[in-house]
């Protein structure tokens, strides 16, 4: 699913975010990516769904390398991956269904499918209810499950999740790995950025370990790494 | 037949988010369209007047009459037949240089004494009527052309005259046109360049679940196109209205002028209007749009 050969990645700061680094995740995978702040976990997560362009290297998503997709290709790209940010990116002036929608809106979906896709993907994270609710009567776990909900109402196959709870009180955060999970359960590849500790270490999930731009450990059924954090 | 489907409701969504886009704007969307309607008026308003007096100068400014002078060696006779075979020509009569001469005598008896000229000074004239006075500038100079004319007289200057000021007023309309339109212009982008900013999460959001740079672009393109529209529609009615006033003034002055009165005049002004509104609306938001769109990106 993702493979990323000798990647680098230089801003014109002059910051090397990362360095000749290499990655493979198959289909079907749940994988975390720790390291402490500025180790280049969110640049890896932008270099995938071309927030960002690496410097030198190669990264291939479903088999295409998309550093040389063209600027018409990327929507084609993005339709295939799902995102979920720590600050949820909600839009304020609109109904949590609104929200949902709004990905399936820009893609011409019909109202009867788009009626449908949302109730299923609201159904999942479990707010059905509030679907007429806006984004400020939610509290932040909810907020994060209605960013959730819009990342996978297209069914994309890559789902990716930097810093989901990053906000949140850890029975919040609970709750919004458990739905990670689940989403994994159905098929779709996971790559989760996170800091939190107690998560990786009780989810028992394959933990890639990133410092300095560089990948430092990768363990197939890991704990967040001593020493590092 | 899906995809056509598909592509009506990016369509619809385009609309919706345009016209939520100026409502939200409110204020705004009132200057941007008054300032549209300012200056389109004014370009609109100078060049019908500039319209009318050529118009003017077409039929005040020229006799139903043409005075052709003779070069001595001409042949009259031959001129005369040549002339009565052009189109709106209707009468040629030739008055012989003695007769010219014994008319001005007979004139200018007691104020000017004639015995100190030895020679018949004045050349053949031919007199020439034309059907219809708008005609007659084009058949001057089609009697210009022709052999053994020394000059003619059909009141050219006074056309002339009011044929340079309505270039003028033409090219001072244009003038100020061209400010105001700079001016509008900038109206439009800032708007455009505020509805982007106010619209960033939304426009980041697309982006993110895939929607096409177009697609974004299209809205505010089609914001900007909207004010065009909606300045062009107001001008419309603005110059309609003066210019009734105007030409009844103007019928009230010269009652003997026929001026083009037809509505259809204000109608192909505004077509031509509508289109220069949209352009300057969609352009102005194309610029303002890209450069926001490509700081943001990357």
């Amino acid at each position: 699913m993702i493979k990323l050969k000798q990647v680098s990645k230089i801003y014109p700061t002059g910051v090397k975010a990362l360095q000749g680094l290499n990655l493979e995740v198959q289909a079907g995978e749940f994988v975390f990516l720790v390291g402490p702040s500025g180790a280049g976990k969110s640049t890896l997560m932008k270099l995938l769904y071309r927030a960002e362009e690496p410097t030198s290297g190669q990264v291939l998503v479903g088999g295409v390398d998309i550093t040389r997709l063209s600027q018409a290709q990327m929507p084609g790209l993005r339709q295939r991956i799902g995102v979920v940010f720590q600050d949820y990116k909600l839009l304020p002036q609109r109904t949590v269904f609104e929200n949902v929608a709004f990905a399936l809106k820009v893609l011409g979906v019909s109202r009867v499918e788009m009626q449908k896709r949302v109730r299923s993907a609201l159904d999942l994270v479990g707010l059905r209810d509030s679907a007429d609710c806006l984004p400020h009567q939610l509290s932040g776990g909810q907020q994060q499950r209605v960013c959730l909900a819009r990342a996978i109402v297209n069914t994309p196959p890559l789902l990716i999740a930097d810093e989901p709870t990053g906000n949140l009180d850890p029975e919040t955060s609970w709750e919004i790995m458990r739905l990670l999970t689940k989403i994994n359960m159905h098929g779709t590849t996971v790559v989760v950025a996170t800091h939190n500790k107690l998560v990786v270490d009780n989810m028992r999930r394959r933990v890639v370990t990133i410092d300095h731009g560089r990948l430092v450990l990768d363990q197939a059924r890991g704990v967040y790494s001593v020493g590092v954090n | 037949m899906e995809s056509i489907k598909r592509y009506w409701r990016q369509i619809g969504f385009i609309g919706e988010e345009a016209l939520a886009s100026i409502t939200r704007s409110g204020w705004m969307s009132w200057v941007v369209v008054m300032t549209m309607a300012v200056s389109l008026t004014i370009l609109g308003g100078f060049w019908l007047l500039s319209d009318d007096l050529y118009g003017l100068a077409r039929s005040v400014g020229s006799k139903v009459e043409i005075m052709v002078f003779t070069e001595d060696s001409a042949n009259v006779n031959k001129m005369a037949s040549d002339i009565r075979a052009m189109d709106g020509v209707h009468e040629v009569s030739i008055i012989p240089k003695d007769e010219a001469w014994a008319t001005l005598q007979k004139d200018m008896k007691g104020r000017v004494r004639f015995d100190a000229l030895l020679e018949n000074p004045l050349p053949d004239t031919v007199r020439v009527k034309v059907v219809d006075s708008e005609d007659t500038p084009a058949v001057a100079s089609a009697i210009a052309e022709l052999p053994g004319v020394e000059d003619l007289n059909w009141g050219q200057s006074l056309h002339a005259k009011i044929q340079q000021i309505a270039t003028f007023i033409r090219l001072i309309g244009i003038l100020i046109t061209g400010l105001l339109m700079a001016a509008t212009f900038a109206v439009i982008g800032n708007t455009i360049r505020l509805a982007v900013q106010s619209r960033r999460k939304e426009i980041e959001i697309m982006q993110l679940v895939g929607a096409g740079e177009a697609f974004i672009h299209s809205p505010f393109l089609l914001e900007g196109m909207l004010f065009g529209v909606a300045g062009a529609l107001l001008t419309g009615g603005a110059l309609a209205g003066w210019r009734t006033f105007i030409i009844t003034k103007l019928q009230e002055l010269f009652p003997f002028v026929i001026l083009n009165s037809s509505p259809m005049v204000v109608v192909q002004m505004l077509g031509y209007l509508v289109a220069i509104g949209v352009g300057i609306g969609a352009l102005a938001s194309w610029v303002s749009v890209r450069r926001h769109l490509r700081r943001q990106t990357t």
